[in-house]
């Protein structure tokens, strides 16, 4: 056995030492917790895809109104030199 | 629809609860090597680690398809200590005390968990370069400290020649 492979056998011995005790109620508290991480992330997902959603309205809205174009003008122009 | 969401709720946490029964055992004494806690006390820091990291596991429960739901909250643990690592640096009285976080991430996953040296540094985000000189350091702090038999810091009454001896816990 080479010197490397005797530390790594002494502090995987030291590693595995004594357990610490489990709360018993460690399952129920981590589901609460996990059961409210996925209602906040479902809510986030719903919200992005609301976001994203209403960002499309407004690229289908400005594509077809073309609103930054100026508005059609009310009266002919006059015609001159003839 | 809402009936069958709540059918299978009910079935992710039974299968949950009867995974945690079985792993979180060996899952808290990792989470308590990593936060540097003595695993003679209760470990507020350690549980609070493990509970970010299963309540993750949970909420990916349905999502796990096949993948080993105990390497995926070692994941996630790994993940949480490395990001919150800031907060574990002072000494708490626990068996690798003198190991920077990082130090004590990388021997408990090679070491304590058998998380293979290209993995550890995958999960880590690391090169495997890095990854080996960090285990070496600690491999090298842990032979310096050498314990005694006993598990508590009274056996420490002989230290290595050029180490000074722990100041104890408050």
């Amino acid at each position: 056995m080479s010197p490397a492979d005797r530390k790594e056998t002494e502090v995987r011995r030291m590693l595995a030492g004594p357990h610490p005790l489990v709360p018993t109620d460690l399952a129920a508290r981590a589901t609460a917790r996990g059961r409210r991480l996925m209602i906040h992330r479902r809510r986030a997902r719903r919200l992005g895809r609301l976001l994203a959603l209403l960002v499309l309205a407004a690229l289908v809205w400005a594509a077809t109104t073309q609103p930054w174009l100026p508005p059609p003008a009310h009266t002919t122009p006059r015609t001159e030199g003839w | 629809m809402r009936q069958r969401r709540s059918e299978q709720e009910r079935r992710r946490a039974r299968e949950f609860e009867r995974f945690v029964a079985g792993a979180a055992g060996r899952l808290l004494h990792t989470a308590t090597l990593l936060t540097g806690e003595p695993a003679t006390r209760p470990a507020p820091a350690a549980e609070e680690l493990l509970l970010r990291a299963l309540s993750r596991t949970y909420a990916d429960w349905d999502r796990l398809r096949g993948d080993d739901p105990y390497a995926h909250t070692r994941r996630e643990l790994a993940a949480v200590f490395a990001h919150t690592a800031r907060r574990h640096r002072r000494p708490r009285g626990g068996l690798l005390d003198r190991l920077s976080p990082q130090e004590r991430l990388v021997l408990v996953l090679r070491f304590h968990e058998d998380v293979a040296e290209e993995q550890t540094a995958a999960q880590l985000g690391l090169p495997a370069e890095r990854v080996h000189a960090l285990c070496l350091h600690a491999l090298g702090e842990m032979r310096s400290r050498r314990p005694g038999p006993a598990p508590f810091p009274e056996a420490d009454s002989a230290p290595a020649p050029g180490t000074t001896p722990e100041p104890t816990a408050p």
